[in-house]
């Protein structure tokens, strides 16, 4: 290997090289090291010999750039914090429809304790998927091990839910309704919401994460929001219906996520 | 002359020359470290171009206060991770670059050409925990704390990896005698 020659050993490559991207003077040694340096010198070739590459590549963001119009663009450039507050608002807005629409005390008491813990719990998933799948592009990444909790978390915790006792008024099903449609009409309302969810929270996403787990994510979350909401519309407290009609909203939309994924929601 | 800040606040506010100066400022750099992480030139490239656009997606998520380089080169870096990610591959060395892509550069001299491939041969032989930070810190002239930053580890633990990763280094251009100059 060839040996390159002694230079001043007192300045460090990397500050010529910090003073030479800031634009700053460089210091008589400075100027001496990088003189003698042929790696700081061919360095400098370097930068400044890629011009016509660096037009071309600049022509190519510019294109970007200008394709960013119209309302999906708007949205997903407003600052993080508009973005949580647009998606937790939506969100909110959604899952108090079916609680207006077709209340749960229309049908049934409220098990007050059982619906605080069911609620409080979805919410503060809710919260934090939203927070997760909504992360600033700039901020630091979380380990691919937290987004598979998230995502574990948002699958399971329906189920977990679903399995909790009945609290002080049992209710297992609708008098007008059979089983089969109640659990049917829930799971339709659940992935209404959700599916309202994930359009929302596509169009505020900005791209700047792997599609894959970000779309996952988006699924995830809007069942639980489907689940929050039903958690407001559905007096049924038995375990089966609960499983197959509210705890596979969220499986049911990651599947379908999986199945529609379009290019033309990807990067 | 402006600062990084400067200029982003003016962009923020709707100036778009303060995107280009940043574009110029930054987008070599930025270019030579994806390219020491990635085998072909036009993915490097692609990632560039996402992290400015990513950088006018965020553009309203600056605050005053807030440092621009350290913000730049974590999205850069994320984007970076998620490329290895989403195409299933590890990252790669940089050992079977043949420069054909390379931007068409004219070294003053041969010996300056041979330098500049042996600093690229060395890198293209570390680890990647050293090579990403010998990237951030030799070719993008970012302070080890800022690194540490970027990368999400312990000023302690950068500071382990480079001082390996310039110690391998020495060793592969020969400077292991100590009157070498560079690195």
């Amino acid at each position: 290997m060839r040996r390159t020659p002694v230079v001043d050993r007192s300045v460090n490559c990397v500050d010529v090289r910090e003073a030479r991207l800031r634009g700053a003077e460089l210091s008589p040694e400075a100027t001496e090291h990088a003189r003698a340096c042929p790696v700081c010198s061919a360095a400098a070739d370097e930068d400044g010999g890629a011009t016509s590459e660096l037009e071309e590549l600049f022509q190519g963001v510019q294109a970007k750039v200008a394709n960013e119009k119209g309302v999906m663009a708007w949205a997903r450039s407003r600052s993080t914090t508009t973005r949580l507050l647009v998606a937790a608002s939506s969100v909110a807005a959604l899952v108090a429809l079916s609680a207006v629409g077709i209340p749960r005390t229309r049908f049934a008491p409220i098990p007050v304790e059982r619906f605080v813990v069911v609620f409080g719990a979805l919410a503060v998933l809710a919260a934090i998927l939203l927070r997760v799948g909504l992360r600033p592009a700039h901020a630091p990444a979380p380990p691919d091990r937290s987004i598979l909790v998230a995502i574990a978390a948002g699958l399971l915790l329906p189920i977990a839910t679903a399995l909790l006792p009945a609290g002080a008024h049992p209710f297992d099903h609708y008098v007008q309704y059979t089983k089969t449609q109640a659990m049917v009409g829930c799971f339709v309302i659940g992935a209404f919401t959700g599916v309202l969810v994930v359009l929302v929270l596509r169009a505020l996403d900005r791209h700047a994460h792997d599609s894959r787990p970000a779309g996952v994510l988006a699924a995830v979350t809007g069942g639980v929001a489907g689940n929050l909401a039903l958690e407001l519309h559905c007096p049924v407290t038995a375990p089966a219906h609960l499983l197959l009609g509210h705890a596979t909203v969220g499986l049911m939309l990651v599947l379908a996520y999986g199945f529609i994924r379009k290019p033309a929601l990807e990067r | 002359m402006r600062s990084d800040e400067e200029l982003m606040n003016a962009y923020v506010r709707g100036d778009a020359t303060a995107f280009r100066e940043l574009f110029n400022r930054y987008a070599p750099v930025l270019v030579r470290v994806m390219r020491h992480h990635l085998r072909r030139p036009e993915d490097a490239r692609d990632l560039v171009q996402q992290t400015f656009l990513q950088l006018h997606r965020s553009r309203n998520d600056f605050r005053e206060g807030a440092q621009l380089r350290p913000w730049l080169f974590t999205i850069a870096m994320n984007l970076k991770r998620e490329y290895f990610r989403r195409t299933g591959r590890k990252p790669e060395t940089a050992l079977d670059l043949d420069g054909r892509d390379e931007p068409s550069v004219a070294p003053r001299d041969h010996e300056q050409l041979e330098a500049a491939e042996e600093v690229r041969f060395a890198l293209g032989r570390l680890p990647e925990d050293q090579r990403e930070v010998i990237a951030l810190h030799w070719l993008a002239g970012i302070p080890l704390p800022e690194v540490a930053e970027l990368v999400g580890a312990s000023l302690s633990a950068v500071k382990v990896r480079a001082h390996r990763g310039y110690a391998a280094m020495r060793r592969v251009l020969g400077g292991d005698s100590g009157n070498s100059g560079g690195v």
